[in-house]
């Protein structure tokens, strides 16, 4: 079994330093690779969130590779009926002292983006 | 069988764990994320091949810097042009990692170049617009 060093994971700072992609449809569901500083994997959230709303993305602890890489899923937005790009925060949160790290940003796009619906808007 | 120290990234064996793509054009240029085990910064390279053979084998270089690999464990390059950007239909080959100083390789992954479509080039650039 693998020794962490518990102590700098449960108290550092919680750092996103790059995601591979940065926009995806508003119905969720798309794979994105971070890379982040040391995180303990049963100790972390990745957060997306605009004003109230937030979500939690999907991943298993599997997902999180050597503590500095997090292969995850987007969450759905809440609204699906968005006809225009909405960004939002994406950011790390520590489940036991709910820290949270810097935000990125993300893009959420329309599922329809036919442009006579957006010209008949 | 030899006995690996696994504490010391010199002795312990290379492996890729994962990549957010498997194929990319034929051009070359495309980003990648590569999950990997410990790696020394300044001393890995990944090795785009095809062919077994020692003289008819083709072989590129995944473009990064020192800085692109975070952690020890990850690396995030660009992926070289295919020695022919002439290709009709998609070409799989190999990549690896390899150790500058020693030579040891990763085994491979699968990757295909997918051949240069202007049209579909056209469409995606107005997409991400």
């Amino acid at each position: 079994n693998a020794i962490y060093d518990k102590k700098a994971t449960t108290t550092s700072e919680l750092k996103i330093n790059r995601l591979n992609v940065v926009r995806g449809p508003c119905t969720g569901k798309t794979e994105i690779y971070l890379l982040c500083d040391k995180v303990q994997k049963d100790d972390i959230d990745i957060i997306f969130s605009v004003g109230k709303w937030e979500a939690k993305a999907e991943f298993a602890q599997t997902d999180v590779h050597r503590q500095i890489a997090i292969v995850f899923k987007s969450p759905p937005y809440w609204e699906q009926d968005i006809r225009e790009e909405v960004d939002v925060n994406v950011f790390l949160r520590r489940q036991s002292d709910h820290m949270d790290s810097e935000p990125v940003k993300f893009t959420y796009e329309p599922q329809n983006q036919d442009p006579y619906e957006v010209n008949r808007k | 069988c030899p006995i690996y120290d696994s504490k010391s990234p010199n002795a312990s064996n290379l492996k890729i764990t994962r990549m957010d793509k498997t194929c990319g054009s034929v051009l070359g240029g495309d980003e990648i994320f590569l999950l990997c085990d410990k790696v020394q910064k300044d001393d890995i390279e990944i090795r785009f091949y095809e062919g077994e053979e020692e003289e008819d084998c083709w072989e590129a270089f995944g473009d990064f810097s020192p800085t692109d690999v975070h952690k020890q464990y990850a690396i995030v390059f660009k992926t070289p042009g295919y020695h022919s950007t002439e290709i009709d239909h998609s070409v799989t080959v190999f990549l690896q990692l390899r150790r500058k100083n020693g030579g040891d390789c990763s085994e491979p992954k699968q990757f295909t170049y997918v051949p240069h479509d202007r049209d579909k080039e056209e469409v995606l650039r107005k997409r991400q617009k």
